[in-house]
């Protein structure tokens, strides 16, 4: 078994495709990171253009700021000073250091998944297009394969989440200074409360990553179709609401509902009604279901041509 | 010693039934049949790639507990076919030996230069010679060779037939293939596929009666 992980490990560094993954995913990570400093930066100079507008009409600011905003319908906005200053303080709050797994996790929501099938595929498709998938069962056996292929798809999918934290965490720590130097001018109190603690919203983000892994690695198997699942997942991941209260897209958008909070530029998709202990059932029946077709079809598979 | 006990195999027709037959240690067994009868289906049985009926046992034991012993060197020779011939033996070879001790051995079959290119690049004989390279550096206790000599020089043929007599020293070896010439010099034991079982006949290597003659009287 530790044979065959190494095999596929050192299969996705010598041919490179690991690289292929760890530059798309970090393009995605890069992307997301640099639309949230945008966003911050023009929040913050909304912000100051009101606060300018405001000194020169001879407002009071200070009262000004103490009143809640109103939204109305056609964007119209009641005391739109404090409405700006919550917008820049939730943007800026978004990139900082103390924010940094959530605002990573957000963008994970929709570009996990999307990763997670690709590894999939990819590794099922390099023994099956070379027929070297026979080489390794009749050396270890069908079940000790596709255990084996789990096993490292999930540390490579570890691998590139770690990566992809890295690189967001170095991105936005430059974009949060960036800022920093403009609105350490400003009265903001950067200080939100979490929907969660750190520890589920990584839990949250290692789940995505394995589920939609164990879903790509079954559907590939079962129906060879190695490009066409990771463009029906990215489309899914990035434009597709839920369809149905017990289908898997709305659960994960129940989850990442109660866990984050999106203060960037991710938007949460709404999800369909369903109460949590419904969609912690549907879960482990939606993960047992894959396993076990995944078992069945590896077990039954014979030819390997 | 590898044991078949009332082997049955069917698709759609069936191409074994109740086949009963021993492969004995430190042997050399050669197979020989028309295309399409059932060899390679025979190692795909005995290596557990299909399902079959029947009990297949490697000195009486089931090939679970034999498993990393085995190896099958395809017609095909399936590798990466967009990396190195070296990288590909790196990737197969289990870390039985370092990388710079796979180009010693690799060296002796394929030159140094050919072995640094893509397998795509390769031709069917060196494909051969790639997954004999692999075979050398396993040594498995139990070798299924499907069609080797296919594809191969002179001068790979002749080493080849050492290096196999030289493993059947320590293994129980079975080969497939149309290619008498080579295999009646090496063969201690046939087999012949006929209808839906596998038989052996009566064989001495250093007797005048070649292969062709064995295929000609059971199989024509």
């Amino acid at each position: 078994m530790k044979n065959l992980i190494k095999a596929d490990i050192r299969y996705f560094f010598i041919s490179k495709a690991i690289l292929w993954i760890f530059l798309l995913f970090g393009i995605l990570c890069f992307a997301n990171s640099f639309m949230c400093y945008q966003y911050a930066n023009q929040s913050l100079q909304q912000y100051r253009n009101t606060y300018n507008y405001m000194v020169e009409s001879g407002a009071d600011i200070e009262a000004e700021l103490s009143k809640d905003y109103i939204l109305h319908e056609g964007n119209n906005i009641e005391n739109p000073l404090s409405y700006f200053k919550e917008q820049a303080e939730k943007s800026i709050h978004n990139i900082s250091p103390q924010n940094i797994f959530a605002s990573y996790g957000e963008s994970c929501t929709i570009f996990v998944p999307i990763i997670a099938v690709l590894v999939a595929s990819l590794l099922v498709s390099h023994d099956e297009k070379n027929k070297t998938a026979r080489l390794k069962v009749a050396r270890n056996g069908k079940i000790r394969f596709v255990i084996s292929k789990q096993i490292s798809g999930i540390i490579l999918l570890l691998t590139t989440i770690s990566v992809g934290f890295g690189l967001t965490e170095i991105l936005n720590r430059i974009f949060y200074n960036d800022l920093q130097s403009i609105s350490d001018t400003l009265p903001f109190t950067i200080n939100f409360v979490q929907k969660s603690n750190i520890s589920h919203q990584i839990i949250y983000v290692f789940l995505v990553a394995m589920i939609f892994f164990e879903i790509g690695y079954t559907i590939s198997n079962i129906f060879h179709c190695y490009t066409a699942i990771t463009i029906v997942v990215s489309v899914i991941s990035f434009f597709a609401p839920p369809f149905l209260k017990y289908d898997p897209i709305n659960l994960k958008c129940h989850f990442e509902s109660k866990i984050f909070l999106f203060e960037g530029v991710v938007t949460p998709t709404t999800p369909i009604p369903i109460s949590t202990s419904n969609a912690v059932i549907e879960l482990i029946i939606l993960v047992t279901s894959i396993i076990i077709i995944n078992y069945v079809a590896s077990v039954k598979k014979s030819a390997y041509n | 010693m590898i044991e078949l006990k009332n082997i049955s195999k069917k698709y759609k027709n069936s191409i074994f039934s109740d086949t009963t037959i021993t492969f004995p240690d430190n042997c050399i067994n050669f197979i020989m049949g028309n295309n399409g009868c059932g060899k390679t289906t025979l190692f795909k049985c005995i290596s557990g790639l299909e399902n079959y009926d029947g009990i297949i046992t490697f000195d009486n034991q089931p090939i679970a507990d034999i498993r990393n012993q085995l190896y099958i060197l395809w017609d095909d020779t399936p590798f990466y076919q967009k990396l190195s011939g070296i990288d590909n033996i790196y990737l197969f070879c289990e870390d039985k030996i370092s990388k710079r001790k796979i180009t010693d051995i690799a060296s002796e079959y394929i030159d140094y230069s050919t072995l640094k290119r893509n397998v795509r690049t390769y031709s069917y004989g060196q494909k051969k010679k790639l997954a004999l390279v692999l075979l050398n550096i396993l040594k498995p206790k139990y070798i299924l060779m499907d069609e080797i000599s296919n594809g191969l020089d002179i001068d790979t043929m002749r080493s080849l037939e050492k290096n196999i007599c030289d493993l059947a020293k320590d293994s129980t070896i079975i080969l497939t293939g149309h290619q008498f010439a080579f295999y009646q010099h090496i063969a201690d034991n046939v087999f012949v596929k006929k209808g839906e079982t596998l038989i052996q006949v009566d064989y001495d290597k250093n007797n005048n009666i070649g292969l062709e003659a064995i295929y000609d009287e059971k199989l024509n």
